[in-house]
């Protein structure tokens, strides 16, 4: 039951668990290290590294769950949930605009910034929910391939 | 969900072959800690492991694994 590594199947299932949780923890780390760096006023090419890196786990996770057609563990692909989801990063976008120019540039509370605010959220929403959409529906092709296959 | 009883068959197969539980993990090929965990009902182990386990002492699966349907929710 060991394999090469010395490893048997539990302690192998113990390995994927404590890597599931380091990539978790990677995740946000990293984008909470991007996030302070540019509020911090950091310039994107000197944290370009660090974008690289984000992207590429994220990329990786996206397009792997995908080719096996999952989703979410204990969520269900579903249209209503993404328009939900979408509110997050909208949110979160919204806030870091919003601290970004008002809080820590000192500008005052224009009309003009408050429309560009507003802009902003409004197309990271529908940018998130549309990048959802497109995944549900591959998730749903891949799935239906996939459960269609011959014996 | 399944919740695993602690697996009294293993103990007493075991025992009836006088054999320890590191005897028994380094038959089957996996480590004492993993076997002790099948025995403690902490690990579900593959059918793979089940059927190795059940060579070494000689049983059926049925005799070693089989739960009643109360241990199931």
């Amino acid at each position: 039951m060991k394999n090469k590594d010395n490893m048997d199947e539990m302690q192998r299932g113990i390995l994927l668990r404590i890597e599931e949780t380091a990539v978790n923890l990677v995740f946000w780390v990293l984008l909470a290290a991007i996030i302070i760096q540019l509020l911090m006023g950091q310039q994107i090419r000197y944290i370009l590294g660090e974008l690289c890196a984000f992207a590429l786990l994220s990329g990786y996770l996206a397009l792997s769950t995908l080719r096996n057609g999952l989703w979410a563990v204990g969520a269900a692909p579903d249209r209503k949930r993404n328009a939900l989801v979408s509110l997050v990063p909208a949110a979160v976008i919204g806030a870091f605009s919003f601290v970004k120019a008002f809080i820590l540039s000192g500008n005052g509370l224009s009309g003009t910034l408050l429309k560009q605010l507003v802009l902003t959220m409004a197309a990271t929403y529908v940018g998130c929910f549309l990048l959802l959409e497109i995944m549900r529906a591959i998730q749903k092709k891949r799935r239906q391939k996939l459960d269609d296959e011959e014996e | 969900m399944i919740v695993i009883a602690k697996n009294l068959r293993i103990k007493a197969a075991r025992a009836a072959m006088d054999m320890s539980q590191k005897a028994l993990a380094e038959a089957v090929g996996v480590s004492r800690q993993t076997m002790n965990a099948i025995e403690q009902g902490d690990y579900n182990p593959t059918i793979k492991l089940c059927r190795a386990i059940c060579r070494v002492l000689g049983k059926t699966l049925d005799e070693l694994f089989w739960e009643d349907d109360e241990h199931e929710e």
